[in-house]
C-alpha cells in the first residue's frame, strides 16, 4: 500500500500542547523526586523514583480519562482532546518506567528469572498492575493513525475501550498494594476524589447526551416540511410527515447542502440542492444509494417536539 | 463562546473564547501538579532509620557459624549476618561451621544489627577452631509480627516490610537470604521457616508459635507449629 498518514501534522498548537505535557512531567517528578529526598533522607532513591512515576502515570491517566466527556459537557475542552494521544503516550512511558523499574528492583538478581517472579508474587496487586501495563502498551502501540485505519475504526475503538479496564485493574493495583501499606487516610481520600471525578464526569456527559431539548410546536412545522435548530454546535433538521417527525442532521452527504430547506418527496427527505434523497427515520438513503447522514432521538410530548442532540448513529 | 467560534487544531492561533478556557485548565492542572505531589510527598509514611553502605567495602574477621543463618562473630564479639549478592544467601559459606573466617563486604544497618553483603569470592578459611555456639532456651511463646527478609529490612529497602515490599521478601527469602521475624519492636532471627513452600506467611500480620532462643549472640525465634 502507498498511502502516507499526514492527516495530522506538526504544528504550533500541538508543538504547545507537548510543551505543557513535558513541563508538567518535569514539574510533577522533580518535586516528588527532589522535596521527597528533603522531606525523607532515609528514602532510597530507588523508592521515590518509582513512586514518582507511578503516581505521575496514575495521575495523567485520570487527565486522559477526563478529557472525553469534559469536551461533551463543554466544547470549549476540545483544544485538549486534540492532541490526547501524546498525552497517552506520555503516561504509558511514564508507567512503562515504574514498572520495569519495579521489576527490577523487586524480582531481579534472585533465584527465578523477574517475570516468572512477579506472577508467584504473594501480595497480588503487582501482577494486577502488569496485566494494565499489557493494556496500555496496546493501545500507545496502536495509537497511530495507521493502526486505526488498519484495524478498521470499529475494532480500534474497542480495543481503546479497554483503557477502563486498565483503569479499574490500577485502582485495584494501588488500594491493594500502597494504600495497604500507608497509614495516611489523606492518601486513600485522594484515590477516592480521583475515582469520582472520572466517574462523575462520565455520568454527567451521559446525562447530557441523553438530555431532550425543545424544538417547537409541532404546529410549526409545515407537513413534509423542517425547521432547522442548533444545539451544541450541531444543526439538525426536523421534519413532519404522516402525523410523526424526524430529526436528521441538516448537511446532505453530497455536498453539504441544508436538509431542512428541503422536502419530503415520495417519503424520502429531498435536498435543496441537487436532490439526494434520504428515509427519514434512519438517514440512509434509498437503495441502491448508500450515502447516510446522522439521525436523532425526537419525541413529541404536549404538542412539543422535543430532540436528544447527540447522534443515534456515530460514524464510528 | 461566541455562537460561531470553532477551533481547528492545525489554525496557528485558537478563537479567544476557547483559548481562555484552555489557559485556565492548564493552570489549574499545573496547580494540581504541585499541590498533588507535595501533598503526597508529606502523606507517606515516614521512613526507618536503616543504611546499606553501598560501595563502601569493609574487610573482617571472626569465626564463622552457619545456623540458623550463616553469620560471623567477630574478634571483639559483635555478630553479622552474611547475605549474598541481589537476593541470595551467601552460598560461598556452606559446610564451614566453626571455622576460623576473613571476608570482604558491605555493612547494612539498623537498630544495633548488622548484616553484611559478602563480595564474591573474598571468602578466606583458616582452621576450624571453635566447637558450636552455646545455645540458651528461653521458653516457647506465641508472638505477632511479620516475616520479612533480613537484607531488605536492615537497610537495603526502604520501606523493607509490608505490603508494598511483601513479593520483594518473598523473592529474597526463597533466594536463601535470612528470615527475620519483627514482633512488638523486636528483631528476632526466624528459624525453621520455609520460605519457598510458604510465600503467603511473608510480609503479612500473623501470629506464630515457637521456642525463643540465644543461639551465641543471636536472638532466635524457632518455629515449631504451623
Ligand atoms: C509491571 C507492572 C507493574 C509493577 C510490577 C508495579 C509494581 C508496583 C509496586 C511494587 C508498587 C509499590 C511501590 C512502593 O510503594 O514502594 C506500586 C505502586 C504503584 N503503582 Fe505500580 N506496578 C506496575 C504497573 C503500574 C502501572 C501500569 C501503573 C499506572 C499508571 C502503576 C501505578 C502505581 C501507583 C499509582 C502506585 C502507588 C504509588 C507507589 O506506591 O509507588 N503501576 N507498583
Ligand atoms: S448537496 Fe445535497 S444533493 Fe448536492
Amino acid at each position: 500500500m502507498s498511502v502516507t498518514y499526514a492527516a495530522v501534522q506538526w504544528n504550533g498548537q500541538k508543538k504547545l500542547y507537548d510543551w505543557v505535557i513535558a513541563a508538567g512531567v518535569v514539574l510533577y517528578l522533580g518535586l516528588f523526586v527532589g522535596l521527597g529526598s528533603v522531606v525523607h533522607p532515609q528514602a532510597t532513591a530507588e523508592t521515590l523514583l518509582i513512586r514518582g512515576l507511578g503516581t505521575a502515570a496514575f495521575l495523567l491517566l485520570h487527565v486522559v480519562l477526563s478529557i472525553g466527556p469534559l469536551t461533551r459537557l463543554d466544547r470549549r475542552f476540545l483544544p485538549l482532546l486534540y492532541n490526547r494521544r501524546h498525552l497517552g503516550v506520555t503516561m504509558f512511558t511514564l508507567a512503562f518506567a515504574h514498572g520495569v523499574f519495579s521489576l527490577v528492583q523487586f524480582h531481579a538478581l534472585g533465584d527465578v528469572f523477574p517475570l516468572v517472579s512477579l506472577f508467584m508474587a504473594p501480595a497480588r496487586f503487582e501482577q494486577l498492575g502488569f496485566a494494565a501495563l499489557v493494556i496500555l502498551f496496546l493501545m500507545a502501540a496502536t495509537s497511530h493513525d495507521f493502526w486505526l485505519k488498519n484495524l478498521t475504526p470499529r475494532v480500534w475503538k474497542r480495543l481503546h475501550m479497554l483503557v477502563y479496564g486498565a483503569y479499574v485493574l490500577l485502582v485495584a493495583h494501588v488500594s491493594l498494594g500502597a494504600l495497604r501499606s500507608e497509614r495516611n487516610p489523606v492518601l486513600v481520600g485522594i484515590v477516592a476524589v480521583g475515582v469520582c471525578v472520572v466517574a462523575g464526569l462520565h455520568v454527567a456527559a451521559l446525562v447530557v447526551r441523553r438530555r431532550y431539548v425543545e424544538v417547537c410546536e409541532v404546529a410549526r412545522i409545515p407537513e413534509n416540511r423542517a425547521v432547522l435548530m442548533k444545539v451544541d454546535g450541531e444543526k439538525i433538521a426536523v421534519f413532519r410527515h404522516d402525523g410523526k417527525v424526524s430529526a436528521i442532521s441538516n448537511v446532505c452527504a453530497h455536498q453539504g447542502g441544508p436538509l431542512s430547506e428541503g422536502k419530503i418527496v415520495d417519503g424520502c427527505v429531498t435536498c435543496p440542492w441537487h436532490g439526494y434523497q434520504y428515509l427519514p427515520e434512519t438517514g440512509a438513503s434509498p437503495p441502491p444509494f448508500t450515502e447516510k447522514v446522522a439521525v436523532y432521538p425526537v419525541k413529541v410530548e404536549g404538542g412539543k417536539v422535543m430532540v436528544q442532540p447527540c447522534a443515534k448513529t456515530n460514524s464510528m | 463562546m461566541r455562537e460561531d467560534e470553532f477551533y481547528v487544531g492545525y489554525l496557528p492561533h485558537a478563537p479567544a473564547g476557547v483559548a481562555r478556557v484552555v489557559r485556565r485548565a492548564v493552570v489549574a492542572l499545573l496547580v494540581l501538579v504541585v499541590t498533588l505531589s507535595v501533598t503526597l510527598v508529606v502523606a507517606q509514611m515516614p521512613f526507618a532509620e536503616a543504611s546499606f553502605e553501598y560501595g563502601v567495602v569493609r574487610e573482617f574477621a571472626g569465626v564463622l557459624y552457619e545456623h540458623p543463618f550463616p553469620h560471623v562473630v567477630l574478634q571483639d564479639g559483635a555478630v553479622h549476618l552474611l547475605a549474598g549478592a541481589g537476593k541470595r544467601g551467601s552460598s560461598e559459606v556452606a559446610g564451614h561451621d566453626g571455622h576460623d573466617v576473613r571476608l570482604r563486604g558491605s555493612r547494612i544497618l539498623r537498630a544495633g544489627m548488622t548484616m553484611v553483603e559478602v563480595e564474591t569470592g573474598s571468602v578466606r578459611f583458616g582452621a576450624a577452631s571453635r566447637g558450636p555456639e552455646e545455645v540458651v532456651e528461653l521458653g516457647r511463646a506465641a508472638l505477632q509480627g511479620e516475616i520479612v527478609d533480613g537484607k531488605c529490612y536492615l537497610g537495603v529497602m526502604n520501606p523493607g516490610v509490608g505490603q508494598v515490599h511483601r513479593d520483594c521478601a518473598a523473592r529474597c527469602l526463597a533466594g536463601g537470604l535470612p528470615a527475620l521475624f519483627v514482633t512488638e519492636g523486636r528483631v528476632l532471627v526466624l528459624s525453621g521457616f520455609d520460605a519457598k513452600a510458604r510465600m503467603d506467611m511473608v510480609g503479612v500480620p500473623l501470629t506464630l508459635e515457637g521456642v525463643r532462643k540465644k543461639i551465641g549472640g543471636l536472638e532466635v525465634f524457632e518455629l515449631t507449629g504451623r
